[in-house]
């Protein structure tokens, strides 16, 4: 799964640890989903592109292997 | 009693557990190594006593949550302890199946198992929070085959130790 974190996160000038401190998660989990090691659960997902102030399908994009 | 628990597996309590594990672990080498070993009250009691404390201490360092306890460490946790627990199986299940092996290992030496694995899941879990392991974190079917195998394998082991016992029966080993 493709994701636009660190785009979205460029974007706002934010650091992995601002987001991670944002949303209540380890900077290490912002850093594996954004390399797409992680595939985030469905609560989190919502609550960055609320964040982001996107649609999650903007966020996040399915690839043709999953 | 969940607030208790709660209490009890908060991170800050690893370091102490850790710190536990090491006192005792010193503690028996030094009755197995030194001359305080041949006190036989010593010997006999407080050696497993000393080696159960040690299995304790890697136990709640083990259960303990990270600072952030998210979703991604719950998963490392899972998939760590899969890993460590199939290979409790492997090695007591080889134990079990082994009748010269099962009948001369001592308390002292099952111990030392168990504590070797307990060893190598934190050191699994520290590693997988540390570098991400992408085989670890993503969701994936095991393919058909290794399900054969590993029925293959059960089916196996209850086939060993059928023949280690019915056998016996119907040769004379002397």
């Amino acid at each position: 799964m493709k994701n636009l974190i660190k785009v979205e996160r460029a974007r706002k000038n934010i650091t992995q640890g601002d987001l991670a401190d944002t949303l209540q998660v380890s900077r290490q989990t912002i850093h594996s989903i954004e390399t797409g090691k992680f595939v985030p659960s469905t609560v989190l997902a919502l609550k960055m592109a609320r964040y982001f102030g996107c649609k999650i399908e903007e966020l996040f994009e399915l690839e043709e292997t999953d | 009693m969940k607030e208790t628990l709660n209490a009890l597996f908060d991170f800050r309590v690893r370091k102490h557990a850790l710190i536990q594990t090491v006192v005792f672990f010193i503690l028996d080498k030094l009755i197995l190594y030194t001359k305080l070993g041949n006190l036989s009250i010593i010997n006999n009691f407080y050696s497993n006593f000393i080696n159960y404390m040690v299995c304790l201490g890697l136990l709640i360092a083990i259960g303990c949550r990270d600072k952030i306890d998210d979703e991604r460490s719950m998963v490392i946790r899972y998939n760590v302890f899969k890993s460590s627990f199939g290979l409790f199986v492997i090695v007591f299940g080889f134990i079990a199946i082994s009748p010269t092996i099962i009948t001369s290992l001592s308390i002292r030496t099952i111990l030392y198992c168990i504590q070797g694995i307990l060893v190598l899941h934190l050191v699994g879990i520290f590693l997988a929070n540390r570098y991400n392991p992408e085989w670890l974190l993503k969701e994936s079917k095991a393919p058909e085959f290794h399900n054969a195998l590993i029925i293959a394998l059960i089916y196996g082991l209850y086939a060993i130790t059928a023949v280690t016992f019915i056998l016996p029966f119907f040769i004379d080993f002397k």
